[in-house]
């Protein structure tokens, strides 16, 4: 119903801009992509950061070409629903898919999706990477990523970590914080980025990779030690990037884009990368994302490419390495 | 003090236009959902829940919380002048409100169901304003093996208050533990009974199978009975209760309030039992218990009473601990995390303007019944009178939607068409699918706060026995157990239920 009640009123948008451009000559020629209305899929339940991606896009297109664009919502199987009915759909440029880099390099590991990570499903547009904080509950004593690796060294057992869910990729992180550092800490799956926030601020949990939410650093509940990759988050300034914390090229990492079905004309990939390309710069939509602590940045079709390849090559490495892989 | 502040910011949200007027939205749709068989608020709130996504979260709330209780109204509207239980918590109302309806009084018991759903509605937001901070605060405490306890001790107390064999309720919980299990194994990742369908990647969509035991199962009950369903109104017309019969149903409607405010907090309790429940007490407590069954005045008052105060206690578990004690609760949560909200002891102190809002907005709700129902009577009874032909193919379209809706799932549709089956069948072997739903719902939560205790403990089940939250909830059941077990006591459960 939500999609109906969105393409009424994104159609009645639509309908007024197609009016107006149907007066400016030659502002789209016959035959011209995309001549009728797209399908965006996003594979979680409304609401979620795939969603918030979708429609923005989808605000944008239907401005720029006054096509009405309907948005999907296909749950389940982390996504894997979405990503085989997308694979498998017509590849003429009208059906869109919201991903993230887990379509490419976490889900084909481990559920049993039918479509091929690296040949379906072709990245063409870039939303933002994501910021990610790993933090811990006040009373672990320890101010930086060194004196907790010190602390954990010294205490084994004394640790448990949360994630977002089995084969999530805060369970990734803290298995591959594990990798790097040598430190033993017990992995405590949860249902969501929520309740494993709320399990390390009641202390059932030490430490914590899901913090997208600054105030509970700058209120003094949650204690930032690092955030995940080569920057700073702007929202937590005082936290140090992993990079500086002392732990070099943190690789796993979280990013939401746009797919098509393998075999679209070149064209309308090359086409479809320019606009978004064009909407990550307009101020409503960064404003947007970074509420999702989304950082938005222009990549080139070849960058996404070699994202997808690079994950999968990583994180497919190290969800085998961990034991993270039910088979 | 602190509750007026806080009811009075509840008012301030609740009384806002929107919000007053999506309160009127939901109740009405309740009302009508709950006066058409086969239509329940589970179907309803599935086929509103992704309209809500655009709302405001109180507004969306406040909405969805009206459609349910305002089912509870409905149901007893055509329970007492057609002697139709438009729900499952109404069935009791049909007993001697129709019997009254016959007698010519089908306005005094109408009158005397709204007024005692309204004093109850008004006591149990009174309940609930008082114990949810208490409620929540202690729920901060709760740690995993606590909440695995406490649903232990909700599948217990769903088996023993359940009507009918004690056989059959059992049965139907583990049924209902064993369809939890379907899905993706949150500890491991490994798909249980899955067999290799996507579509069963995240368990079984417990609104499809709701929606198919309740709705689909009863339709198909229903048309094999050959109901005349000739709706014979009298004119409505009878006087309000008089200072006698006011004498007479003032403690049924306060001992009703309290069993139902009561019943309604534990899961699996609910409406549907406080009704029931509050019924049976009353007849054993009546000095003349010879007139229940042919239009006591009594016999109205206490089970909706009942169901009304049931309905709006079963908010707190949800709203403290983010378990849901029913099907409906369960939409509820979905519907807060559409909205981007953590059920659990946080919403009241992160949202106080939602958590007070709803609270407040189910006594404006309920002030609303009670003005939309007596002048809507005729409107709901010709409702009703629609030949059955006609109504339940639009039901069904209905459920199939509502389904559908939820996840844009074909799958579901079927899922749904299967239980339907399965639900009628359950109706003709006399087993209550109740159970089996709560078992459903609770049963993946059960085993994921286990593992996680276990987890967390590093393996030692102690654990369960240490806490002492969770030693006291087993305790509880340990008592509960036995109280069912020994014979005495086994012999008068038998009794109690059989009177239904």
């Amino acid at each position: 119903m939500a999609r109906w009640e969105m393409s009424r009123r994104t159609f009645l948008g639509a309908a007024g801009a197609g009016l107006v451009l149907s007066k400016v000559p030659g502002a789209f020629a016959q035959g011209a992509y995309p001549e009728k209305n797209i399908t965006f899929i996003v594979g979680y339940n409304p609401g979620g950061t795939s969603d918030l991606i979708a429609r923005s896009f989808g605000d944008e297109m239907t401005k720029e070409t006054g096509q009405t664009v309907v948005v999907d919502y296909r749950p389940g199987g982390g996504g894997g629903i979405a990503g085989d009915m997308v694979a498998r759909a017509r590849a003429d440029g009208y059906t869109l898919l919201a991903v993230s880099n887990t379509f490419y390099a976490v889900t084909p590991f481990l559920g049993s999706v039918r479509y091929d990570p690296l040949a379906d499903l072709t990245p063409v547009g870039f939303a933002g990477d994501q910021f990610n904080t790993m933090s811990v509950h006040t009373s672990v004593p320890a101010n930086t990523l060194e004196e907790l690796i010190a602390y954990g060294k010294a205490n084994p057992g004394a640790l448990n970590y949360a994630s977002n869910g089995q084969g999530s990729l805060t369970h990734l992180c803290g298995e591959y914080f594990k990798q790097r550092t040598g430190i033993d800490m017990t992995h405590i799956p949860y249902r969501g980025a929520a309740d494993a926030i709320q399990s390390t601020l009641k202390g059932e949990t030490q430490v914590n990779f899901s913090m997208g939410d600054a105030g509970y650093h700058l209120r003094g509940e949650l204690r930032g030690l690092a955030t995940l990759g080569e920057m700073r988050w702007p929202s937590l300034p005082d936290v140090p990037s992993t990079t500086e914390a002392g732990l070099a090229d943190w690789a796993i990492r979280s990013w939401h884009g746009v797919a098509v079905p393998a075999g679209t004309p070149p064209e309308i990939c090359r086409q479809l990368n320019e606009m978004m390309n064009r909407y990550v710069e307009v101020p409503e939509v960064i404003e947007r994302f970074a509420t999702l602590g989304l950082q938005p940045a222009q990549q080139s079709l070849e960058q996404l490419e070699e994202r997808r390849r690079q994950d999968h090559a990583v994180f497919g490495a190290l969800i085998t390495e961990a034991g993270i892989s039910p088979a | 003090m602190d509750m007026l502040v806080n009811l009075g910011l509840g008012f301030a949200t609740a009384l806002t236009p929107m919000n007053l007027l999506y309160c009127f939205v939901g109740v009405f749709l309740g009302t009508a959902i709950g006066v058409l068989p086969g239509l329940g608020p589970v179907a309803t709130i599935a086929m509103l829940l992704p309209l809500t996504f655009g709302l405001p979260p109180e507004t969306s709330l406040i909405m969805l919380a009206g459609i349910f209780y305002g089912a509870q109204y409905g149901g007893s509207t055509t329970a007492i002048l057609v002697n139709l239980p438009g729900e499952t918590s109404s069935v009791v109302t049909t007993l001697d409100g129709y019997q009254m309806a016959r007698k010519g009084q089908a306005g005094k018991a109408l009158a005397t169901a709204a007024i005692g759903s309204f004093i109850a509605g008004t006591i149990a937001t009174l309940v609930i304003a008082l114990f949810a901070p208490t409620l929540a605060g202690i729920a901060f405490q709760f740690r995993p093996p606590d909440f695995f306890s406490l649903m232990v001790l909700g599948l217990i107390a769903s088996v023993v208050l359940a009507n009918g064999s004690l056989f059959h309720a059992i049965g139907m919980i583990l049924i209902g533990l064993l369809l939890g299990f379907v899905g993706t194994d949150i500890n491991s990742g490994v798909p249980r009974f899955t067999f290799d369908i996507p579509e069963l990647y995240d368990g079984l969509e417990f609104v499809a199978i709701a929606m198919g035991l309740f709705g689909i199962g009863e339709i198909i009950a229903n048309l094999e009975q050959r109901a005349e369903r000739t709706v014979s109104l009298k004119s409505v017309s009878g006087t309000l209760p008089t200072r006698e019969d006011w004498k007479r149903i003032f403690w049924p409607i306060l001992r009703g309030t309290g069993l139902g405010s009561v019943l309604g907090v534990l899961p699996g309790g609910g409406a549907n039992l406080a009704s029931f429940a509050s019924y049976a007490m009353e007849k054993k407590l009546s000095r003349h218990p010879e007139e229940f069954g042919k239009g006591a005045i009594e016999g109205v008052a206490a089970p909706e009473s009942a169901n009304n105060a049931g309905a709006q206690s079963a908010f707190i578990p949800m709203l403290t601990l983010g378990i849901p004690s029913n099907p409906v609760m369960a939409l509820m949560i979905g519907a807060m995390l559409i909205q981007g909200i953590q059920p659990g002891p946080t919403v009241m102190t992160e949202q106080p303007a939602l958590f007070w809002g709803l609270i407040a907005s189910m006594w404006i709700g309920n002030l609303f019944l009670v003005i939309l129902n007596l002048p809507l009577i005729g409107f709901w009874v010709k409702l009703v009178s629609v030949p059955y032909h006609l109504l339940y193919p639009i039901i069904l379209g209905f459920c199939a939607i509502g389904v559908f809706s939820v996840s844009n799932s074909s799958f579901d549709v079927y899922l749904m068409a299967g239980f339907g089956i399965a639900g009628y069948l359950l109706r003709k072997v006399g087993a209550e699918p109740a159970p089996m739903m709560l078992a459903l719902i609770l049963g993946a939560m059960m085993e994921e706060y286990l593992r996680r205790a276990l987890l967390l403990s590093r393996g030692d089940g102690s654990v369960l026995l240490t806490s002492p939250i969770s030693a006291g909830i087993l305790i509880v059941c340990v008592l509960l157990v036995v109280t069912v077990v020994l014979p005495a006591v086994r012999k008068r459960r038998e009794e109690t239920f059989a009177e239904e």
